[in-house]
């Protein structure tokens, strides 16, 4: 009894003191104007994005069926269209993410890739690779970051999952190192911890601007248990080898947006 | 929507709840120009679906895209970046001398507070919003709720001793 007394005078205090020390902030001029700007710029963004992604879809298909080579006669045929229950079956080529500022990745044989557009909920589109299959969606994900709603289940041991996200307006300061080397193992975050990861590592990539650089895509990996070196490698390759814009297939997306229902935990 | 129409009640509601918003922004953020850029941000996602997001609960949508927003700026390791450089100078405090001690104190307090608790702590005690529309805003249950705010409460009253004793007395008085 004691205790719950302490505890709400406590948590009235707080109230009070959060009423008292929160400034009290003017808008700045302009407000709805920046507003504006920020849709205008983002709506722009998307129109260059879709218009690259078709662009580079068309030249893809206009390459595959004019220029068939020997290599290609052998190749196994690409998986078709994603099938109803949103699986994605793994590619074996390069593959872009137009929401992502086109993030091209050089995707080992036997990787899969997914991108997840921006919608009005989650407005920040992401792309995840995986070396398993990914299956968004099939459950409600109830993490406080979208971001962390995997698209696999469960990882097996060994398998990794990477998330990537997009650059935003904000800079990274210049004392950030530009290096695409991971970062050291880090405990797994909520999302990573969800779906069996045992470790987290990470990178973002940065633009040359100085003194202050743009983020313009950031890797987040997450790692089950037994993760080989070769795993570890192929990931660290496909960082060193990731580059923005190119030709590359855009990589599948579901064919229902994230918005009625997330990706499974 | 925004542009196409709508943009009245998208103004009158920003110039009616837009100072709330914008505390609310600054207690997630400890920052002045972070809170606007974070309240900017959600705007910005919320106009152009105005007409549909207005029919319901404009306000709480715009809380929990706020609360969602920020989270994923931590997660993205913002706390150490600037924020953008053609961010307005004009945010200034209304009674800039009298509270900035505490405001002070207060920023630095909850910005020591792990992303999940500090939404916690604005929900539930800036907001006043019950365990449960807490946790249904922040996607948890409500024991997850209960545990964070302890949690939090244990945090801000050791970096805060006497600042919360004081604001005690000041209720009591």
């Amino acid at each position: 009894m004691r205790h719950e007394d302490d505890h709400a005078l406590l948590e009235d205090e707080l109230r009070v003191l959060l009423e008292r020390g929160t400034p009290l902030l003017r808008a700045p001029e302009g407000r709805l104007r920046q507003v504006r700007e920020r849709v205008t710029r983002r709506r722009r963004r998307l129109r260059m994005a879709g218009a690259t992604a078709t662009g580079a879809a068309a030249l893809t298909l206009a390459g595959a069926l004019l220029l068939p080579t020997t290599e290609e006669a052998q190749r196994p045929a690409l998986p078709a269209a994603p099938p109803s229950t949103g699986v994605m079956a793994p590619l074996a080529e390069p593959v872009s993410f137009p929401e992502l500022n086109g993030l091209t990745i050089e995707l080992p044989e036997r990787w899969s890739a997914l991108a997840v557009p921006a919608d009005t909920v989650h407005p920040d589109p992401l792309g995840f690779l995986g070396a398993q299959s990914l299956a968004p969606f099939t459950r409600p994900c109830q993490l406080t970051d979208p971001r962390d709603c995997a698209p696999v289940r469960r990882l097996g041991r060994g398998d990794v999952l990477i998330t990537l996200s997009g650059g935003w307006s904000g800079k990274q300061q210049a004392s950030e190192t530009a290096s695409r080397a991971l970062s050291p193992s880090a405990a797994p975050d909520e999302g990573c911890e969800a779906i069996g990861g045992v470790t987290k590592r990470g990178v973002a990539l940065l633009d040359d601007g100085k003194p202050n650089r743009r983020i313009l895509a950031t890797f987040r990996v997450c790692a089950a248990a037994g993760t080989t070196d070769a795993t570890w490698a192929e990931v660290q390759t496909m960082i060193d080898n990731a580059r923005l814009g190119g030709s590359a297939s855009p990589a599948p997306s579901p064919s229902k947006p994230p918005s009625s229902s997330k990706a499974g935990q | 929507m925004g542009s196409d129409g709508g943009d009245g009640d998208f103004e009158a509601f920003v110039a009616a709840r837009g100072p709330r918003l914008l505390r609310m922004a600054w207690l997630l953020t400890g920052d002045r120009h972070l809170a606007e850029d974070l309240l900017q941000t959600v705007l910005a996602k919320v106009w152009p679906n105005w007409r549909k997001i207005a029919a319901e609960h404009p306000e709480a949508y715009i809380r929990k895209a706020m609360v969602h927003t920020h989270a994923s700026w931590w997660r993205r390791r913002w706390r150490g970046e600037v924020p953008h450089g053609d961010l307005p100078d004009s945010v200034t405090s209304i009674d800039a001398f009298a509270h900035v001690d505490l405001e002070q104190s207060l920023a630095a307090a909850i910005r020591a507070l792990p992303v999940r608790q500090r939404a916690v702590v604005v929900l539930r005690y800036f907001e006043d919003m019950s365990v449960e529309d807490t946790a249904a805003t922040l996607g948890c249950a409500p024991g997850t709720v209960k545990s964070q705010a302890s949690k939090a409460l244990r945090t801000l009253r050791a970096l805060l001793p006497t600042t919360m004793a004081e604001a005690g007395d000041r209720r009591a008085a």
